[in-house]
């Protein structure tokens, strides 16, 4: 029940990616989106037993790693978080699945997409089931590979072969952190259960390990480790520039990896560390600080992007930066609810517009496309849909759980509690504007694309038409339904899942939020989309004017260009890694040290010394007789010696001449 | 009537050294024979050429059959003057010799019936002195009949590698052989000298007794005795003994002999099948002391290095009673050891009864004068350095007999230029003797100079020469010299498991031993069998490696027996050449030689080119020009596939050798 709830996609790689030449594309699609399906009704069940009725299942599959220090179990933790992750992943992934078939219906390799989709969601279930934290690693670097192989799926594509190496690279420091984290915790906890860490959490509240030669209390220590893998996976402020650039894949990939599900794996990892986060308050005003950062930066900068998906992708970094704020202000819960919604609404946008580019013949720059509505007149309705959710439209999906968030953040009544409220709050501004510029950019003006392309959209009543039915219903309802079972006021459907210390709980507190502050992030919300709304429909000359004005220019290049993020990357990191790489670690140490100590330089002396050896021999009994009383006298005499230098040789002066050795014997060639 | 008491009196069992009286006999007997039927001018001067080799085999096969028929236990207590020991070790090492002799001898026998005939009966001769002359070398309790062995056998040497008077090269390195020979006798007598000035004696008992009391009055824990430190087990006995030693004394003093007979091979069985605690004092006494020692002159020194332990109880009155009990319980159960299977049938239990009553006399004899000799020795009564240099020239006399690295180049000279069976004997036949001897030298004897001062040189020699055998072969083309290299490679492997100086490292040296000389047996029988079909009477002794290159066309099986032979040399893991060699670098590692560990698995590493080379030229090379070979007979073709198989059987179930020498160095230590 529980165990083909993960394995299904499985399954379905495994047929479709290695028999997939036999079973064709419509086999393969038809195998991997049914095993979805199944998945997806098995998830509901789990939700009814363990979300509803509140009884959460442990299973034990097997052994993984047993030595003597470390025992890793293939283990499958089912709780009230587990399965919301379950179900969105599930549902989200079979939709898309769905929107594949046709979307990438003309794609000779559709098998292998669909399998690689498959792929990916088995590894999301892994992360999210996961009982330990090398079986969530397996996962996290599971998804890692899976978002690599489907940017990159187009391969053909510079582009695509571009974003997807960053994303694999950038998300490599976050990795990097991850593992340190856990290796932290290995070394300090000896274990990496969930349990058994949450269990010790509490006792290392106060204990301090060297670090850097440093020392640093252990839980901040993890906890901030902790938090910058989840930097580097859901695209917080400083490790965020993979994702726009991810949109160079397949739109159904964009919504399912870079929208709804993986990215969202940071967050569902700092909400399942809630017991270490609890206990190391430090780090969770980091947390708040970047989210909230990253929440107001990645609006700014979606305001003034012309590629359809990368607004989106910015929205999502933005969304992706409320969450994280939330959690780092201890509203696990809110977090989590955010994502979920967040996935359905987003996922909804990220399918829309994916039905938009096909309509338009493969376009994605919002100045060429305008007038839509008429021509596809149900995707505008889900995009508006959509937009609206993403607005926090009053009694929609993002509603709910982003003012929800505002208000809690204010209801801190802490400087960091307030420095998030406020940047989400603007944010909500932005992402109001920029939403509604989306929407009317692309369907309501005057059209500004080519008459032939224009002229043939269309939209099809197919898998698309379906997928995006079943996403718009829950990007309506879901906040509304869900709202007081998740995190409605002294709710436990997270029971244990989620760990808040008494000390941080502060549900009441934002009952006692100004009316002001409490509407202020609403308002501010409809405020913007209709200005958005306004300007870009009615009065766009004062745009034009605003932006060819000197301050518009600087502003506008400053936003567009992305704060120069990348620029400064590019030139401070990028070119410097560049150079080391190939002077210091490629030339000096690969080929140079290595290589003069491993196999040239190995051989080389190897057969020097063959070639001495032979020399030696010369057959006369002179010198072999010379030879042996030499080294009699020399061992005896090393002997006395011995006393004097005993203490004076070290062992490890031996290895460093035997190094020298070498260098010594090729330098002479 | 008057046979019949002679033959009572002189019963076959109790003659000590009755193989090589015998041996010796026939072999005057034999050169008698030879030289008077050769050169018989009525006869026409026979040609005595098959015959010989038959009474040669004869001959060493009845020694082997008298060797398994000797009662070692008996013999020790009639030794001669403690000149010879027989004792396990040596039962077993000459078990091992004789075998391997015969299987030498039947190797060359039918190998020489292919070559043109010519009148060469004092090889078997010489053969058969030699083999005696390692006989007497693995039973020498004494410095003077060491020397004696080793000439006995070297001057064989020497006249066989220079036996084939037509070739210069063999004159040349059968006096090269003699000089080198000379030089190491020089060394020993020096050696022997200097330590017989120093302390007295040469017998190694005597040395090892006057090391046991020296040590005595700095120590507390020695009181065990100097050879006892090997064994861990004894190490946890001796601990237990302090606590243990008041409540359990009565036991054994009240046990009756038939209680104590059966309590005895009890506790045998427990100290073989599992190390475990002793339960009493007797247990522990036995096994620390008398179930290793069985020749009688140890059960007195033994007796004085325990009786430092029981110091207190000494003075009290039933020490008379405890003496006898103590004797004959250590000789049953060395009696016992002589099992191959510890059941004991009634006929042994009958002749230990009868033999006990022997014993209770002569230990009431030796308790007289036990008394006086307790005074321990002084350290400023003798000059321990010049000990230890006396010792260490005898060692090197011996490294420049093992060819052990910077004493080895006269080797590469004799085994290129002798004739190709002599040089087999050579590489596979007489290091087990020498290392016997260096054994009752290092680890009986000199134990503690050994151990304190000339370890670390041990080690670094064996280190040198597996450098040098492995780096030394790289560049050879003729097949005796890479086999010559490879030798001394496997010497160095030896004297690397030698130098860790515990039980494990010895009995791994002889473990290695027995391998080796079984694969070294099957290599060289394969390269004496290798006759090339065109040119039967130009015959070159000396192949190339190119030789070997359409082997495999012209006799697969042999190819793949020689390939096979060659991965047990180097070392690959289904053959047991992998075994052993894992066992050394075990061993070497247990005992924290961790340095000379890595660089020899290093070095082993690079050894393996020339034997994976020699597999290349056999199987990968794609010439048509090369040398065919005459298919070989029967018994050839039996003899060899006997000795390729023993040597994937061995890995399997390798328990046979090891168990005999498991047995022969704990008995012996």
């Amino acid at each position: 029940m529980y165990i083909p709830l993960v394995f299904l996609s499985l399954i379905g790689f495994i047929i479709t990616g290695l028999f997939g030449r036999y079973i064709g594309p419509k086999g393969a699609a038809i195998l991997t989106t049914s095993c979805l399906i199944i998945s997806f009704f098995l998830s509901l069940f789990a939700f009814y037993e363990v979300g509803l009725m509140g009884s959460p299942v442990y299973i034990r599959l097997a052994t993984w790693v047993s030595s003597e220090v470390l025992l890793i179990n293939w283990g499958f933790l089912f709780d009230s978080l587990t399965v919301v992750m379950c179900i969105v992943v599930t549902f989200v992934s079979s939709l898309v699945h769905l929107y594949s078939i046709e979307y990438m219906s003309h794609d000779p390799h559709l098998p292998r997409f669909m399998s690689y989709l498959s792929l990916f969601t088995f590894f999301m279930l892994i992360l999210v089931t996961a009982d330990n934290f090398i079986q969530m690693f397996l996962g996290w670097e599971g998804v890692g590979l899976a978002s690599y192989l489907l940017i990159n799926f187009w391969f053909t594509r510079v582009q695509a072969n571009k974003a997807a190496i960053k994303a694999m690279i950038i998300n490599r420091i976050g990795d990097f952190c991850l593992i340190i984290a856990i290796l932290t915790m290995f070394v300090n906890f000896k274990s990496v259960d969930y349990a058994t860490v949450a269990a010790l959490a509490p006792f290392f509240k106060m204990q301090t390990v060297n670090f850097l030669n440093m020392d640093f209390n252990i839980l901040s220590l993890i906890c901030i480790f902790l938090f910058f893998g989840a930097v580097g996976k859901s695209a917080q402020l400083g490790l965020h520039t993979w994702l726009p650039d991810a949109m160079e894949g397949p739109t159904p990939v964009s919504a399912l990896i870079h929208a709804a599900t993986m990215v969202t794996a940071g967050v569902f990892l700092i909400a399942r560390c809630s017991f270490l986060f609890e206990y190391a308050p430090n780090s969770l005003q980091v947390v708040a600080v970047l989210g909230a950062s990253t929440a107001f930066f990645a609006s700014s900068v979606g305001l003034l992007q012309n590629d359809l998906k990368r607004v989106i992708a910015y929205s999502t970094c933005s969304q992706l930066g409320y969450m994280v704020f939330s959690c780092g202000l201890s509203d696990y819960a809110v977090g989590v609810f955010h994502l979920a919604n967040h996935a359905f609404f987003k996922a909804l946008l990220f399918l829309g517009a994916g039905a938009i580019i096909h309509a338009v013949n493969d376009e994605q720059d919002m100045r060429k496309m305008g007038g839509l509505k008429n021509l596809v007149p149900f995707t505008y309705s889900v995009m508006t849909i959509g937009s609206l959710a993403l607005i926090g439209f009053p009694f929609l999906a993002g509603f709910y759980s982003k003012d929800l968030i505002l208000e809690l953040a204010y209801g801190r009544f802490s400087s960091f509690g307030h420095f998030s409220y406020y940047l989400g709050t603007f944010g909500a501004f932005l992402t109001a504007f920029y939403s509604t510029r989306l929407v009317c950019l692309t369907f309501l003006v005057k059209p500004n694309g080519y008459k032939s392309v224009i002229g043939f959209a269309h939209e099809t009543f197919s898998y698309i038409f379906i997928a995006l039915c079943l996403l718009a219903i829950p990007s309506i309802f879901v906040g509304f339904y869900t709202k007081d079972m998740i995190v409605g006021v002294g709710s436990d459907f997270f029971g244990s899942a989620i760990y808040n210390n008494p000390k941080t709980l502060h549900v009441f507190d934002a009952e006692f939020v100004e009316f002001l502050f409490k509407i202020l992030p609403v308002t501010l919300s409809l405020c913007g989309a209709g200005l958005s709304f306004f300007l870009y429909n009615f009065q766009s000359s004062i745009l034009f004017y605003f932006k060819t004005s000197f301050i518009g220019r600087k502003i506008y290049s400053f936003l567009n260009k992305k704060w120069f993020f990348d620029k400064i990357y590019n030139e401070l990191f990028g070119q410097f890694f560049f150079k080391f790489g190939y002077t210091m670690s490629y030339k000096a140490i690969d080929r140079g040290t290595f290589e003069i100590i491993g196999p040239t330089g190995l051989s080389s002396v190897a057969l020097n010394v063959a070639h001495k050896l032979h020399k030696v021999q010369t057959g006369s009994l002179y010198h072999y007789t010379l030879t042996i009383l030499t080294t009699v006298a020399i061992i005896l005499s090393l002997r006395q010696c011995w006393l004097i230098f005993e203490y004076n040789v070290d062992y490890r002066g031996l290895i460093l001449i035997f190094i020298s050795f070498f260098f010594i014997l090729n330098s002479k060639n | 009537m008057m046979n019949q008491e002679l033959f009572q009196i002189y019963h076959l069992k109790e003659m000590s050294l009755s193989a090589e009286l015998f041996l010796s006999c026939s072999i005057l007997q034999f050169t008698f024979y030879a030289v008077s039927t050769a050169y018989q001018r009525r006869a026409g001067f026979i040609i005595l050429n098959q015959q010989v080799y038959y009474i040669g085999s004869l001959f060493v096969i009845l020694s082997l059959f008298l060797l398994l028929n000797e009662d070692l236990l008996i013999m020790n207590s009639f030794n001669s003057n403690n000149f010879i020991i027989n004792d396990y070790l040596s039962f077993a090492t000459k078990l091992l010799i004789c075998i391997t002799s015969v299987a030498f001898l039947t190797i060359i026998n039918i190998s020489f019936r292919d070559e043109p005939i010519q009148n060469n009966f004092e090889y078997v001769v010489l053969i058969t002195i030699s083999v005696l002359g390692l006989l007497l070398l693995c039973s020498a309790n004494d410095l003077i009949t060491a020397y004696l062995a080793i000439e006995l056998h070297s001057i064989a040497f020497y006249i066989m590698s220079a036996f084939k008077r037509n070739s210069s090269y063999s004159i040349e390195s059968g006096l090269k052989y003699f000089i080198i020979g000379a030089l190491s006798s020089a060394f020993f007598l020096f050696g022997s000298s200097i330590v017989y000035g120093c302390m007295g004696s040469l017998i190694f008992d005597d040395l090892r007794m006057f090391f046991s009391l020296l040590s005595l009055p700095t120590q507390n824990n020695l009181n065990l005795g100097s050879a006892i430190i090997f064994d861990p087990s004894i190490l946890s006995c001796s601990a237990y003994l302090g606590e243990n030693f008041q409540t359990n004394l009565p036991q054994p003093y009240s046990t009756t002999p038939d209680n104590l007979l059966d309590w005895c091979f009890f506790n045998y069985e427990v100290s073989v099948l599992s190390q475990s605690f002793p339960s009493s004092f007797l247990q522990a006494s036995c096994n620390e002391d008398f179930l290793v020692y069985p020749i009688f002159s140890y059960f007195f020194i033994d007796f004085l290095t325990s009786i430092f332990i029981l110091d207190w109880i000494i003075n009290q009155e039933f020490v008379n009673g405890l003496f006898l009990i103590y004797y004959d319980v250590s000789f049953i159960k060395s009696f016992s050891a002589f099992e191959f299977f510890p059941s004991l049938s009634n006929i042994a239990k009958t002749s230990i009864e009868s033999s006990l009553s022997i014993f209770y006399q002569i230990s009431e004899l030796y308790q007289v004068f036990n008394a006086p000799i307790l005074t321990p020795i002084d350290c400023s009564m003798v000059n321990l350095d010049l000990v230890s240099i006396g010792f260490f020239l005898i060692c090197v006399s011996l490294f420049i007999k093992l060819s052990i690295a910077p004493f080895h180049f006269w080797s590469l000279d004799v085994y290129e230029g002798s004739p190709s069976t002599t040089t087999f004997f050579f590489a596979v036949i007489p290091k087990i003797s020498l290392f016997v001897l260096l054994m009752r030298l290092c680890y009986v004897s000199f134990y503690e100079i050994f151990v304190n001062d000339f370890q670390i040189y041990f080690f670094a020699l064996a280190v040198l020469s597996i450098f040098v055998g492995a780096l030394g072969g790289l560049e050879q083309r003729k097949l005796k010299t890479l086999l010559a290299y490879s030798s001394i490679s496997h010497t160095g492997y030896l004297l690397l498991s030698f130098s860790t100086g515990n039980v494990e490292g010895i009995l791994m040296m002889f473990y290695y031993l027995a391998i080796y000389m079984i694969s070294g047996l099957s290599f060289w029988a394969v390269y004496l069998f290798l006759i090339q079909k065109r040119d039967i009477y130009y015959n070159k002794n000396n192949k190339e490696l190119g030789d070997l290159v359409l082997l495999k066309e012209s006799n697969p099986m042999l190819a793949f027996i020689l390939a096979m032979t060659l991965f047990s040399l180097a070392g690959i893991p289904p053959l047991v050449g992998f075994l052993i060699k894992i066992g050394v670098f075990s061993v070497a590692i247990k005992s924290s030689a961790y340095l000379v560990s890595v660089i020899s698995i290093v070095l082993s590493v690079i050894s393996t080119f020339y034997y994976i080379r020699l597999i290349k030229i056999l199987y990968f090379e794609n010439t048509l020009v090369g040398k065919l070979y005459v298919p070989i007979r029967t018994q050839k073709a039996l003899l060899i596939s006997v000795l390729a198989l023993s040597l994937i059987v061995l890995c399997f179930d390798p328990m046979v050798i090891y168990l005999l020498f498991y047995k022969a160095i704990f008995i012996a230590n």
